[in-house]
């Protein structure tokens, strides 16, 4: 290594025609444009079928870009947000990137809508809740007919922009992209996490945080110019947005993308756009590989050739060694191997990756008592009845430092302690937009009476977990939050219309849980004077509907005598503890409703 | 255009006992057990699950139904008056 004897820093100026040194992304796409690569596909959108409905080079990508900047650009200044809805085909890379061009800060969310129609739809009010946070100065759809038939009362005041613009005036374009977009401080966009109409949170993301996150996702999971990642994830979460969107631009690698729908209806097309490629990273939460497993036929599995899937992380929703496990056998005769799959953990607060296992290494999956576990101690057992099985997602990616903090006293917790999970990261977030004392708090925590880490600030995750031997275990979550489809949602949402259902129940105590870690749904035990049997079953029926429709996911009501509910002291109800009673048979339920099966215990 | 002439035969409540046999068939349970006014969500069909429904429900009554629509949040009368609706919708054209 050369000495250094000049004090001069590397030279910004020299084209470096990779994306792989850019300091944001705007910067990545125009260095691939001016290079090597300029004429090589970046990005292919597959149809429902999997046949490739458009292509775009790095050259073809930046012009789209520059033309809908210059557009944008008529309606708003650098800052400005701009809707960015999960647009078909290729149009959310060009619209998500038209707005960076233009130094504008996008706001991706789910697709809805955009022609007249009565009523409101839960996608509807999020849509007017997120506006009503950000306030957007523009939304973007496809063509420009669709901006001609749009609601203009669906949001008003906000111009209807389509994606496809026609090449932007020289002039126009030569002042594009914005300086801003250049600068890793710049907000690139608001990602918004929350499911709740009533509550919605748009973390702030730099586009330094992007750069930075997913080099380091990158540098883990070795993906090169070669790799090609094939992805189905949607657009506005933010595993879709990095992984596809963010990840291709910083490692030079290329992006296969299918609508969620097309996985959806048929998970073999996502398989076979896979076994298409030659080295493949994909990106996925648990509930897609049991997907895969129960919607192909084992016939059609040996047809399959996965042995060019390399990394498929498995991120964004509680990691099962039982699904893994299942999907492994039941893909081997398709050349799968289980050290394909890459647990992870992250959180939009932090762009998107804290820990991550690396590329082709086994697996870590330990059984921990589950008596200890309850008591905040990771002890690891070899006897199955007493153990709960975890699967480490991985250690920390680069430059990424976490704590296992005791989230009353902040003092750091030792290994094998659970505690909350705080992160120190370059991908840590700016905050939740115009929420400053709740970003302070969430995003600028420090730790109490620890001299190395006076300088550290932390991202408070709110997941509960410990280190074990470097290794990131995650066991639950410190609030109370239902995470439903990846999406948050708030116990009190469902424990209110629960109340509001039926008579019944009105005025009285509602607790709302997750069913369980292996279980998908919410319980809710609803407290009530009434006995009648048949008035009893029709009350815990309405509010098993009327919970279902705030909370899209399996619903069971359990109504109970009054004050059977536990709560604090000072009359909080205690979730947690309501659950276990329910769970162990302690609390006795007067009647009972479930959307699932009758034998499927709850 | 022979879907014309299905349509002119298709009711709600058709479309409703169609909807229950597909999602039986998709939850392995049987079709006395799903509840006409309980959101498909309920029963694990996730707003992405749903297109498979979806998808199905077009094949079979010869209506495109928006592609913008999900399932999930709806109850099977919910989704039959969707079906309904494209299906008028349709035959004015």
């Amino acid at each position: 290594m050369n000495t250094p004897t000049e004090a001069t820093a590397t030279p910004a100026s020299v084209p470096t025609h990779t994306g792989r040194d850019a300091r944001t992304l705007v910067e990545a796409l125009i260095a691939r444009s001016a290079g090597s690569d300029a004429d090589r596909t970046v990005v292919t959108a597959l149809d429902a079928a999997g046949d490739p409905i458009e292509s775009l080079t790095p050259v073809e990508l930046d012009r789209r870009a520059r033309a809908l900047a210059a557009a944008l650009r008529e309606t708003g200044g650098a800052g400005d947000r701009v809707i960015v809805p999960a647009l078909p085909g290729l149009d959310f890379h060009i619209g998500f990137l038209g707005c960076l061009y233009a130094g504008m800060i996008a706001v991706p969310v789910p697709a809805f809508r955009t022609a007249a129609r009565g009523g409101t739809t839960s996608r509807a009010e999020r849509l007017a809740a997120i506006c009503g946070d950000c306030d957007p100065c523009a939304v973007l759809v496809s063509t420009q007919e669709d901006a001609d038939e749009a609601d203009a009362e669906l949001l008003p005041g906000v111009r209807w922009i389509a994606v496809r613009q026609p090449d932007a005036p020289e002039a126009a374009g030569a002042a594009l992209p914005d300086p801003v977009a250049l600068d890793p401080a710049t907000t690139a966009l608001l990602q918004y996490t929350s499911g709740s109409t009533g509550d919605p949170r748009g973390v702030v993301v730099r586009h330094g945080n992007l750069v930075a996150n997913q080099a380091a996702m990158r540098d883990r999971c070795e993906v090169e110019p070669t790799t090609t990642i094939v992805s189905w994830l949607p657009f506005f979460h933010d595993m879709g947005l990095c992984t596809a969107v963010v990840l291709p631009l910083v490692s030079d690698a290329t992006t296969v993308t299918m609508e969620p729908a097309t996985f959806v209806r048929d998970p073999r097309v996502w398989l076979r756009a896979i076994a298409a490629e030659d080295d493949v990273f994909t990106a996925a939460p648990d509930f897609a590989y049991d997907m895969c497993v129960n919607r192909i036929p084992a016939e059609e599995r040996a047809a399959l050739d996965l042995s060019t899937w390399r990394v498929a992380v498995n991120g964004s929703e509680p990691v099962r060694a039982a699904t893994q496990r299942r999907f492994a056998e039941a893909f081997r005769t398709s050349y799968f191997r289980e050290e394909v799959f890459s647990p992870g953990f992250g959180l939009a607060e932090c762009t998107l990756v804290v820990s991550v296992s690396r590329s082709l290494e086994p697996p870590v999956v330990a059984r921990y008592d589950r008596d200890a576990l309850a008591e905040g101690k990771a002890v690891p057992t070899s006897v199955a009845a007493d153990g709960l099985e975890l699967v480490g997602c991985g250690t920390v990616v680069d430059d990424v430092h976490v704590a296992v903090a005791d989230p009353g006293t902040r003092h750091r917790l030792a290994d094998r302690v659970v505690g909350e999970i705080w992160v120190d990261s370059p991908g840590n977030c700016g905050g939740y937009w115009g929420r400053a004392q709740e970003s302070a708090e969430v995003f600028a925590a420090r730790l109490a009476g620890a001299d190395e880490d006076l300088d550290r600030t932390y991202v408070r995750t709110g997941d509960l977990g410990f280190v074990d031997g470097g290794e990131l275990f995650i066991t639950g979550r410190i609030k109370d939050v239902l995470i439903i489809g990846g999406e948050n949602y708030f116990p009190q949402d469902a424990e209110a219309v629960a109340v509001d259902a039926h008579p019944a129940f009105a005025q009285q105590r509602a607790a709302a849980w997750p069913l369980s870690e292996d279980d998908r749904g919410v319980a809710v035990v609803v407290e009530t004077t009434v006995r009648d049997p048949e008035v009893l079953a029709a009350a815990v029926r309405a509010a098993g509907i009327a919970v279902a429709k705030v909370l899209p996911t399996a619903v069971s009501v359990y109504a109970v005598p009054r004050n059977k509910v536990p709560r604090t002291t000072s009359g909080k109800i205690r979730r947690r503890a309501c659950a276990q009673q329910v769970l162990a048979g302690q609390l006795e339920p007067l009647a009972r409703w479930s959307s699932r099966r009758t034998d499927g215990a709850a | 255009m022979s879907d014309m002439t299905t349509a002119q035969e298709i009711t709600a409540e058709v479309v409703v006992e169609r909807l229950r046999g597909a999602l039986a068939a998709l939850l392995e349970m049987a079709p006395a057990e799903l509840d006409a006014d309980v959101p498909l969500s309920a029963y694990g069909i996730d707003s992405m699950t749903s297109f498979v429904l979806v998808g199905d429900l077009e094949r079979w009554c010869g209506a495109e139904l928006r592609t913008e629509a999900t399932l999930g949040g709806l109850t099977m009368t919910e989704a039959a008056d969707e079906v309904m609706s494209a299906l008028r919708a349709q035959s004015k054209e």
